[in-house]
């Protein structure tokens, strides 16, 4: 490539040495003439090396792309991807037999939101959704308005997924709540 | 004494009632008169069928899950210690050892693998999840936006 690039120059290199070396005197026009023709070949390099900058920054960006990739595909020889929908959707049941739904990680939520399979997986179980705990707080304070809105948000989101499944529930309820 | 080949043709001898531990063997043995026949069984590799025959021989002689109880199998997730020292002792060919027990149709050694990778789950962030079984996030964008009002609250609080 360098040598391809060389030879695109108009003045050589070794006649520019001849000319800063000579003992004689050089014409203006001579001199102007040689430097317009290096400031066009600078001109010419200027261009070719901004080409290859943006082609190496496409083949870099690639070049991470197909990384990526690499690395997205090479997690499908991870075992749980080899096993069946069925055994998949087994392994689901025992991990959401519990979902207390105060909790910050609510197991069937979590389950239902790690990848596109796993999620069409969990939403198409009826089952992961029928098994939760639910806590009714005493009292009427501001944070607890905000738990109980947030606390049925969620509670509709496991009736409904459950759909016609037998529920198994747990409620739990501070002393203060006894009237509910 | 029966004869059983592995996928990667290594034998094994094992006797008729730690066999029917799988369901599948045992109807496979109703038919078959002569044990000097050995099994082949294509789907599960020597490493594998090894670990499955240990659990099946320690197990020789429980009563086999009924298939009426299944509802009660599901809610039952403690696991009993020799269960949990051999599927811990073997956990990098847990999926492997899934597999098996679905083919062979050995429902106990079915439940503990998935109850213990369960166990490995409950609790977890989804990102958590992601990186115990190397599984990467291929969700779209309204995916991911339905599934972060889901988890409002844990945002939230």
């Amino acid at each position: 490539m360098l040598d391809s690039c060389r030879q695109r120059v108009g003045v050589g290199a070794r006649s520019i040495h001849d000319i800063l070396r000579s003992l004689g005197t050089h014409q203006r026009p001579e001199i102007l003439g040689i430097l317009g023709k290096i400031d066009k070949d600078l001109d010419n390099l200027s261009s070719e090396i901004s080409s290859v900058k943006t082609r190496l920054l496409a083949l870099n960006s690639r070049f991470e792309w197909l990384q990526k990739q690499r690395s997205a595909v090479h997690t499908l020889l991870s075992p749980i991807h080899r096993l069946p929908n069925e055994l998949l959707m087994q392994l689901f049941t025992f991990a959401c037999s519990k979902n207390n739904l105060e909790c910050k990680n609510v197991n069937a939520l979590n389950v239902a939101a790690v990848c596109h399979r796993w999620r069409e997986l969990a939403l198409s179980c009826s089952e992961l959704w029928s098994r939760f705990e639910i806590w009714i707080p005493g009292g009427y304070l501001d944070k607890d308005d905000m738990y109980m809105s947030h606390a049925e948000n969620r509670l509709d989101l496991f009736l409904s997924r459950s759909k016609s499944h037998p529920l198994t529930l747990t409620i739990a309820a501070d002393e203060s709540a006894e009237d509910l | 004494m029966f004869t059983l080949l592995s996928e990667d043709g290594i034998s094994f001898q094992a006797e008729r009632d730690v066999l029917e531990r799988s369901v599948l063997l045992k109807n496979m043995l109703e038919d078959v008169q002569d044990s000097s026949n050995s099994i082949p069984l294509p789907n599960v590799a020597s490493a594998v069928l090894e670990k499955v025959l240990h659990f099946c021989e320690h197990h020789r002689g429980d009563p086999l899950p009924v298939p009426e109880e299944d509802e009660t199998r599901m809610r039952k997730i403690v696991i009993e210690d020799w269960d949990y020292d051999f599927i811990s002792a073997n956990c990098d060919i847990v999926f492997e050892i899934i597999m098996a027990a679905n083919y062979l149709d050995i429902k106990d050694l079915l439940d503990l693998g998935c109850k213990y990778v369960a166990s490995l789950i409950k609790g977890k962030s989804t990102e958590q999840i992601r990186e115990l079984f190397h599984i990467v996030n291929d969700l779209t964008p309204e995916e991911e936006e339905k599934i972060k009002k889901e988890n409002q609250w844990a945002e939230a609080v």
